[in-house]
């Protein structure tokens, strides 16, 4: 438990207006360095678990009891201004679409120093450098050209390299991929996938993968957290679930995954 | 004007070329360019100072320039008038031909303060004491119309921009706070908009110019003016930043600003409003006559800029007597600047609108060609 970087203990979601739950008493827990990767169909509340993690749940919905730890804090009952400190900074988030989730208005290069900012960690000219540097590091080619385009000229696997300098640019110790491949070809995610490999070992990253796409959970994933309807179903190494999935819903998922 | 279209080809440079291709709004962008920059240099545009006056030439017509005199061509020049009565008592104004004054390009002039500073007396173009020039007129106290309607442009051409663009900022930023945070902070100010739309215009301008002192300065009274029209312009802007903003604030780049823990007042600043911008230059430029009519509508009841000092508005108001008008119709001339100003910026901003909004981009900008 001493390691444990983001540990979640019994946490309920629900719709504010019925009261309808969405995730009931899920727990799981990340130690530093490793890959958590959370599965499960559509539907299942995964998307919802990454949401509740950052405090960035729709208005529609309210975080109904649990705590979620972060390095021992209680990030679910924090100030959004203490939270603020913490996104970024602490957890990295990416998601599925990197052609939404990036501000068509500005430059690749902005938006990065823009974060760099935010956390008071550089400016102006040492920032610019570190934006390329980032870039670099996410195996963007001739990345001071990529700083200075926009994002609708760059591609989708481009776009979502960027979109992952972004979410590692203020050095967060954990970070949230939801679905960061499911939007790309079958060759660009492999790339992708070699890239979290990548960065996991060069900086250490811890990684909370949601997807559905049990592939790319056995490529990246130490440990497995499977869901259903809301609920953990199963979890444990990821080589034990893939090679002996216990709950009926697992053995399902393993055996599509087969077809 | 054609544009290589390449790859950092801009959506508002795009927008701009679809611009130029409207004729009669480019015309009208000129229309206006020639107008700001005429009251810009209103010191040396106008022959007169707006406060000389000349007791003996009320209400004298419009001046001829000359060519000729007795058949033979000459440089520019105008007649001597001298004041007469006809046999009703009636004034009349004869040109008396045995004096001549040609007219004299950058010569020294009335005295002025070019941009408050540089001292100067040169003018674009005058005649030589005691002959005059009205090029449109002289009003009730023999002042020359053109050149009042010169430094009335500084007034009001200026109070539309000033005023739209205090009340742009406050607009952008309720509409933009209330859209992105919604909820309470959301009802509150959004009935806040609703009741300072919901009493009528003009007579909230009455009671809160009535609600300051009668006794200011003109420059006073200017940034009154400008204060009083900027607080019943935000409103409307506001409830339709407000809409966008709710719209724009479930955008994933949005979301993602704010996992990367950006802050909210930088959101809405970098990440919300500047994607409302195309809407909001078409805005601008539509809401600049409202300013320009409700300044002319305050000076012209007295209630806005006072004389000796010129406005549009303030100049019509001697234009409010039918017999005065029937007596010496060019006190009518602001009334045709007014009109040809707001007709400007009516077409030019209806024009942005075209091109900005992208909805009727696939139109064929048909009427404007």
């Amino acid at each position: 438990m001493g390691d444990d970087l983001l540990s979640v203990r019994g946490l309920n979601v629900r719709l504010s207006e019925t009261g309808r739950m969405l995730l009931r008493e899920v727990s799981l827990d990340v130690t530093a360095g490793s890959v958590v990767a959370v599965v499960g169909g559509s539907g299942s509340g995964k998307t919802t678990l990454g949401n509740a993690l950052l405090g960035i749940l729709p208005p529609a919905m309210e975080l109904a009891g649990g705590e979620i730890l972060f390095q021992g804090r209680d990030i679910g009952k924090l100030k959004s201004d203490e939270l603020r400190r913490i996104r970024g900074r602490h957890i990295g988030m990416v998601f599925q679409e990197p052609v939404s989730a990036l501000d068509p208005v500005y430059k690749i290069g902005f938006q990065i120093i823009e974060t760099l900012q935010a956390h008071g960690l550089c400016a102006g000219e040492s920032a610019r450098l570190r934006a390329r540097e980032l870039l670099q590091l996410c195996g963007v080619p001739d990345p001071q050209r990529i700083a200075e385009s926009y994002p609708f000229e760059l591609s989708g696997g481009l776009r979502q390299r960027a979109m992952i300098a972004l979410a590692i640019a203020a050095g967060p110790s954990l970070v949230i991929a939801d679905e960061p491949t499911s939007s790309l070809d079958v060759v660009l995610q492999a790339r992708v996938i070699e890239l979290f490999r990548d960065l996991r070992k060069r900086l250490g990253l811890s990684l909370l993968l949601i997807t559905h796409d049990l592939g790319v959970a056995r490529a990246l994933a130490d440990e497995l957290v499977v869901m259903c309807q809301g609920e953990i179903v199963e979890r444990g190494p990821a080589v034990e679930i893939f090679s002996r999935p216990v709950h009926p819903y697992t053995r399902e998922l393993v055996a599509a995954e087969d077809l | 004007m054609i544009l290589k279209v390449n790859r950092s080809t801009s959506e508002l440079q795009l927008a701009w070329c679809r611009f130029l291709r409207n004729r009669r709004a480019v015309v009208c962008l000129w229309v206006l360019a020639v107008l700001y920059t005429g009251v810009l240099f209103a010191d040396l545009i106008a022959p007169y100072s707006f406060r000389t006056e000349g007791r003996d030439m009320s209400y004298c017509p419009p001046t001829a320039v000359h060519f000729f005199h007795e058949g033979r061509p000459q440089a520019p020049f105008v007649y001597g008038v001298r004041l007469a009565f006809d046999q009703y008592h009636g004034r009349v104004y004869e040109i008396d031909r045995s004096r001549r004054y040609p007219l004299k390009f950058f010569a020294a002039g009335d005295e002025y303060r070019l941009f408050g500073m540089v001292p100067g007396r040169l003018r674009l173009f005058t005649v030589e004491k005691p002959g005059r020039i009205y090029l449109l007129g002289a009003d009730s106290r023999g002042r020359d119309v053109f050149s009042r309607i010169v430094y009335g442009g500084q007034v009001s051409l200026t109070i539309g921009l000033v005023g739209v663009a205090i009340s742009f900022t406050i607009g952008l930023l309720v509409g933009g706070v209330a859209g992105y945070f919604g909820g309470r902070l959301d009802d509150v100010l959004m009935r806040l908009c609703e009741m300072v739309m919901m009493v009528p215009g003009f007579y909230l301008l009455l009671a809160l110019r009535a609600a300051l002192p009668d006794n200011l300065t003109s420059l006073q009274v200017y940034c009154a003016i400008i204060v009083i029209l900027s607080f019943i312009g935000w409103a409307g802007l506001a409830r339709v930043i407000r809409g966008m903003c709710l719209s724009l604030r479930e955008r994933d780049y949005v979301l993602v600003a704010r996992t990367l823990g950006v802050s909210q007042g930088r959101i809405i600043l970098t990440h919300i409003l500047p994607h409302t911008v195309s809407y909001s230059i078409a805005a601008v430029m539509l809401s600049i006559p409202g300013y320009i009519l409700g300044e002319s509508a305050l000076s012209m009841i007295g209630l806005g800029i006072q004389d000796p000092y010129a406005s549009w508005g303030n100049m019509l108001s001697e234009a409010m007597s039918i017999v005065r008008i029937q007596f010496a119709p060019w006190i009518m001339w602001p009334a045709f600047f007014i009109f040809i100003s707001i007709a400007c910026f009516n077409v030019v901003g209806d024009a942005l609108r075209d091109v900005l909004d992208p909805l009727v981009q696939g139109r064929e900008d048909g009427d404007g060609r």
